[in-house]
Parts: structure tokens; sequence; C-alpha cells
């Protein structure tokens, strides 16, 4: 029988099989989950937004539809939402003054299929304002503290998805991601990350994703991210980026070892970025690990990531800047410090600077397209640091280096996960990155299994105690 | 270090001609924070042309 203290880190398959069996409701998970969120939160910040009334509806529907022989997965599954992904009578304020009390009146694309098939917004989930700042403790919502250990910051910007997941205030979140915001708090948080190949989750709906962004996936499993990207893939058309494409299930790749897999390690790349000696450690455990499984591993020269790196901190700032142009001026008092600079900085980018960005990932993806065509993945870190207080230091902000191995596959659009490995000094995870073809999610999933099948590190949580009884 | 303006002063001007209401503290920090930007955006040109002559 499980525990009161087991249950809100329930695998979604788990939560799913103990609602059939009668072991627990909907309605109790919710409950529970909103206990620990009025507990843990004040603490964590992961919510902007609890909706508490709404999600106790809508436990007591998925209730019935459970009742009444409803197969989905999903079913009365407790999902949180990035606040900057729209959500049908629930504020949505993507963490700015700007829009403090917005509420809109359709849900972004992404949330109507996961409402669809039953599963309930917990709530909204904190981030950097706009997802495109450093955060400030003067922000709408202060900045989220990571339950691993609560004297660090989580990093974003979907830190509060990953928090919130993390510390079992929800099964799986949200996130968007445009330079690894969904990979980099996924890698920091002991989570799976899935940054699908770009537009394969439509993007309507989600704030200023731009050209390079979309939505991604934080859960505790790799099958739990199997099931909610099921439900959130488009087989085109919804996205005007899309490309057609035969409908896939992802549970379907989740068996067997890595015998024939080819896997290509870009170490050309990985040894021109200062990557910390714990991040190194671990990303050698984990290549040493897939090798184990059967995994031919070999070295891939792709030295030009580094010029995507850095073209996908011009594309972000010129279209973030777009986005707000309309606004910056008359609200920039609402704008919070960091994210009103981050956001004017992008007037000064020039058109040809923009293109010549745009150029290098086109440039760029045809040398991953070239590198995929001899091994089926290639693997790196996800992050070259292991803290966000690292990753934040301005110099190194400023310049994207704390993206290095996350931002080049938003340019180029290719399919990217971020996946546990290990555990560093400060007591945070540390997560492996592996990158596929676009639109073959499968293979990733299948290498991601596979690993985590092998590994323990998934299976870690952060102690609650540590969360409320530290005031440090 | 990228020189798209000539000066700090010409930089000011520009911000100005935006509407954008920038404090003394903002500006500097501004002021970095274009540079570097325009130093990514310059290092994609020069891999640019690197790139173009190997072909």
């Amino acid at each position: 029988m499980i525990t009161t203290s087991e249950l809100p880190f329930s695998s979604i398959t788990a939560l799913a099989e103990r609602y059939r069996r009668g072991e627990t409701s909907p309605v109790e998970v919710m409950r529970l989950l909103l206990d620990r969120i009025d507990r843990l939160d004040p603490r964590l910040r992961a919510f902007i937004t609890v909706a508490a009334d709404q999600a106790m509806a809508d436990a007591v529907e998925a209730w019935g539809r459970l009742t009444r022989g409803d197969g989905s997965p999903l079913v009365g599954i407790p999902i949180a939402v990035k606040d900057s992904i729209t959500t049908k009578g629930i504020r949505t304020t993507a963490n700015s003054r700007v829009l403090e009390d917005w509420v809109p009146d359709r849900d972004a694309a992404a949330v109507e299929r996961l409402r669809e098939v039953g599963a309930i917004v917990i709530g909204k989930t904190n981030l950097n304002e706009f997802g495109w700042s450093i955060p400030r403790e003067d922000d709408l919502c202060p900045p989220p503290r990571n339950p691993w250990n609560p004297g660090l910051a989580a990093v974003g910007s979907s830190s509060g998805s990953g928090v919130a997941v993390a510390a079992g205030l929800c099964s799986a979140a949200l996130g968007t991601d445009g330079g690894g915001s969904v990979r980099l708090p996924a890698g920091q948080m002991g989570l799976v990350g899935v940054k699908p190949t770009h537009a394969l989750v439509s993007r309507r709906g989600v704030l200023h994703a731009g050209s390079i962004g979309g939505v991604g996936v934080l859960a505790r499993t790799v099958a739990d991210a199997a099931i909610l990207l099921n439900v959130l893939a488009s087989s085109g058309g919804e996205d005007p980026d899309a490309a057609p494409r035969a409908a896939a299930d992802y549970m379907q790749a989740l068996n067997g070892d890595l015998r024939g897999v080819r896997i290509g390690v870009p170490w050309s790349y990985i040894d021109a970025i200062p990557v910390e000696a714990e991040v190194c450690a671990a990303f050698d455990a984990a290549v040493a690990g897939l090798e184990r499984l059967g995994a031919m591993v070999g070295p891939v020269d792709l030295r030009s990531l580094e010029h995507a790196r850095a073209a996908n901190f011009v594309v972000l700032v010129a279209e973030h800047y777009t986005a707000h142009e309309a606004r910056l001026a008359a609200q920039w008092p609402q704008y919070g410090r960091s994210a009103r600079l981050y956001t004017a900085m992008g007037a000064f980018v020039a058109a040809s600077d923009y293109l010549r960005a745009k150029e290098v990932g086109r440039l760029v993806g045809s040398d991953v397209d070239a590198a995929l065509r001899t091994v089926d993945a290639l693997a790196m870190p996800t992050s070259p640091v292991v803290t966000a207080e690292a990753a934040r230091r301005p110099d190194a902000h400023r310049r994207g280096i704390n993206a290095s191995f996350t931002a080049p596959f938003n340019l180029t659009g290719h399919a990217a996960f971020s996946v546990p490995c290990g555990m560093s000094a400060v007591g945070l995870p540390i997560g492996f990155q592996i990158v596929g073809r676009r639109y073959d999610e499968s293979v990733l999933f299948h290498i991601a299994h596979a690993f985590e099948q092998a590994t323990t590190w998934h299976a870690l949580r952060p102690q609650d105690r540590a969360i409320v009884g530290d005031r440090s | 270090m990228s020189q798209r303006f000539a000066s700090k002063a010409s930089f000011r001007e520009a911000v100005a001609a935006l509407g954008l209401p920038v404090s003394d503290d903002e500006f500097e920090a501004l002021w970095e924070m274009v540079q570097g930007v325009h130093d990514q955006a310059d290092s994609l040109r020069w891999y640019l042309n690197e790139r173009d002559a190997d072909r």
C-alpha cells in the first residue's frame, strides 16, 4: 500500500494504475497536492497561481470519467503549466506586471489537448519574466528555490515547472524552451526534460514563442514524458511550422537495450566550453553507462555548434524585442528591471544580424543532419554548470554560455531530451542531453528509457523537511 | 569590443529616439549588453565569411 508521502511522487503510469484499481482517486490526490502546495510553496515559489477550486472541480469530473471506464492514461493527472502558456479562465501573467491581471478566454493548444483527455491543470508556474530576464526578488513573483537545496535558486526559465514536479506538487508540467528553458531546469532538478522537434507541439497560445521556441515537457520518468508527448504531438497542420507526419506512439519505443544504437559525442565542441568538473564526471559516467547497455559511442565533429549558440542568442534577442516593441516604452516601469533591459537590447540588433543568425542556423542544422546520418543520436551534457547562480553570472548569461549545449538545437529544430545522470556536491542533480533527428523522438525515448532503467538517478527525490526546515 | 555606435553619446541618442525611459544606471547596463550582442553578431559575420571562403 502506498503511503501519503510516496503518492505525490508517483509516476503518471503508477498513479493511473492506482486510480483504476480504486486505491486512490483524483479527488484524494488533488487534496494531497494542494495541501503540499500550501505547506511547501511559500518557500519554493513554484506557482504564481494555484487553480485550487477549478482543479478540485476537475478532479470530481475526472473521477466520474474513470468510473465510466475512460481509458486515457491522463484522466485525473495533475499537470502544472508554465505561466507563459495561456489557460482559459486562469490568470496568465508570464510573471510580469504587464499582464498581472490577464485572464485568457482560450486555452493554448497544448493545454486544450491535455484537458480533452482528462488531465487537470493544478496551477500556473513561475518563470523568468516573459522567459527572458535574470530573476530578481522584486519580480511579480520572486524566483523559485530549488527543492533539492532550497538555499539555491532553480534555473529557468521554466523554473517553477521544474520545482513543482521535483517537489511532488504535481505529476508533470509543461514548460517552454527557446534556448534550454525546459532541459536546463529538468537537468538541474533530476527530471526528464523533452524539447520536441520544432513545432511538433502546436505553439498556439504560447506567449512570444518566436521562430525557435516551443512547448516542452518536464516529467519524473521517461514513460511519463512519452505519455504526455503522445497527446501533445500534432500530426501537422496545427502549427504553421510543422511538417505533416504520421502519428507516433512513443510508448512503443520504451523497450530493449541499446545494442546496435550509434551515439555520437561532439567532444571537440564540449572541450571548448568551460564545463564544471562535476558535470564532466557525470557525463563521462553516462557515456560509459550507454556503452555498457550496448551502444556504440564515438566522436563526431560538430564544432560549428559554437556559432549556433551565438546565433540562437541573437535570434532570441531580436524576436523578443519585436514581440514587445509596441508596449515596451509605454509600460517601461511595469517591466521588471532585468526584463526591460533584456528586451530593449533587441532594439539594437540589425536586420542583417538577424538574417545572418538564421543563416547560421540553417548551415549548422545541415551539419547536425549530416552527423545524424552517421549516428542515431548525439550525447553531451545538458548544462556546463550545476547551479543557477553560476548560470546567471552576468558576463556568462549575456552571452548565453549556460545554454551552450541546449540553444543550438532550438535554432536547428532538432529533438533534444535531458535525462538525469548524476548528483553534485551541493546536492543538485546533473543531467545529460541526447539529440535526435527531427520528428524522430522515438529514438530518444528508446535511449533515455534504456538508460533510466539501468540507473537510479530518476528515483531520487528531495526531502520535504529540507524545504520547510531550511530558513537560511 | 564591437563599435556599432561612434560613442556612448550616440548610443544615448538612439535609446532616446526609441522613447525608452532608461535611468542612468540602466543606460550603463544596456550599453554593456548591447556591446555583447553586437560582439556575438559580429562573430557570426566572420564565421559566415570563413565558411563561404571554404566553399
